[in-house]
């Protein structure tokens, strides 16, 4: 094999893998993980605060607990993790998000909506790897 | 004779406050540090007995920058003190005008100080996250979160475990504002 066609697989390689990660964060994965269990934690200001990080981080890796959390006894962390969701744009999460059209709480069904609206107009089933900014204000 | 109110206290601390900054030399410019013996008299009104004076040197506009390191030792001792004070107190924060009337800390104003400072003031703020004050662990993490520095994720990590639900909560948030 040509050196010249090793060098050309790399670059395909290695920009593929950088459009892969096309408007992800270098966020390590550890953080993730950490945020993941903070969503379990006893007191629902953390979970709420978790929430609301992961929605900043973005990753697909978060999506699991994130979708658990619309579970959750609390509606203001039913509400933050909706919007992270929204954010992260992913398919995974439609099923939770049509069941979350029915909660008990306006504000938690509004924020369903909106996000369900976010995921289908970012095509369908494939994520838009560069969703625009979501005007929801920090919860602190 | 009523006691003077909070507010007015808070006013006329300000007020004080206000004088005091347009007595430091050139420093609103931003062309001249503040000198060593200005620096010291601020250093020494943060260790008021009055949790007003405190608080209003903690937050003056214009004192604290990169050039301000030497008051990071007594910012960094302020973080663990809780006495509310009236949020008028603190005339940077705009956003209190109109909004909630909230206390506002000496402990918040230091911690949003030693943001001001910058970056030497991160080693001093990872180590104020094993203080024994639950509220220096805190306004320790918010700070991390608003210096934004890579640096911090690992520690902030670790205070996800933290003994205290709100170091926690901000040590959620901080890691958020970082990743942002």
């Amino acid at each position: 094999m040509p050196t010249s066609a090793k060098i050309l697989a790399v670059v395909v390689l290695a920009s593929t893998f950088v459009c892969s990660n096309a408007g992800a964060q270098t966020v390590p994965a550890a953080t993730v993980t950490a945020l993941a269990d903070a969503l379990k934690d006893s007191d629902a200001d953390v979970r709420r605060q978790a929430a609301w990080a992961l929605g900043r981080i973005r990753s697909e890796q978060s999506v699991d607990a994130l979708i658990a959390a619309l579970r959750d006894s609390d509606q203001e962390v039913r509400k933050q993790a909706i919007w992270a969701i929204g954010r992260i744009r992913s398919p995974k999460a439609v099923d939770a998000l049509t069941a979350a059209l029915k909660d008990s709480n306006t504000e938690v069904r509004r924020s369903a909506a909106q996000a369900l609206a976010q995921i289908y107009g970012s095509g369908g089933g494939n994520p838009n790897p560069n969703p625009n900014p979501n005007p929801n204000p920090r919860p602190r | 004779m009523a006691p003077i109110a909070p507010w007015r206290r808070g006013l006329a601390a300000a007020a004080f406050l206000m004088a005091f900054a347009f007595a430091v030399p050139d420093v609103s410019a931003g062309q001249q540090a503040p000198s060593a013996k200005d620096l010291s008299t601020v250093i020494e009104m943060l260790h008021s007995p009055d949790p007003v004076v405190r608080v209003g040197v903690a937050c003056a506009r214009n004192v604290f920058n990169a050039s301000s390191a030497p008051a990071i030792p007594a910012l960094i001792e302020l973080l663990e003190d809780a006495e509310p004070v009236a949020p008028e107190v603190c005339r940077e924060d705009h956003r209190r005008w109109w909004g909630e009337e909230q206390p506002i800390t000496p402990g918040e104003a230091a911690a949003r100080a030693l943001v001001h400072i910058g970056s030497a003031s991160f080693e001093s703020l990872v180590k104020t996250l094993a203080s024994p004050s639950a509220v220096a662990r805190r306004n320790a993490a918010w700070a991390l979160g608003a210096l934004d520095d890579q640096r911090a994720v690992t520690p902030l990590i670790r205070s996800l475990k933290d003994g205290d639900a709100s170091v926690r909560a901000q040590a959620a948030w901080a890691l958020g504002a970082i990743a942002d």
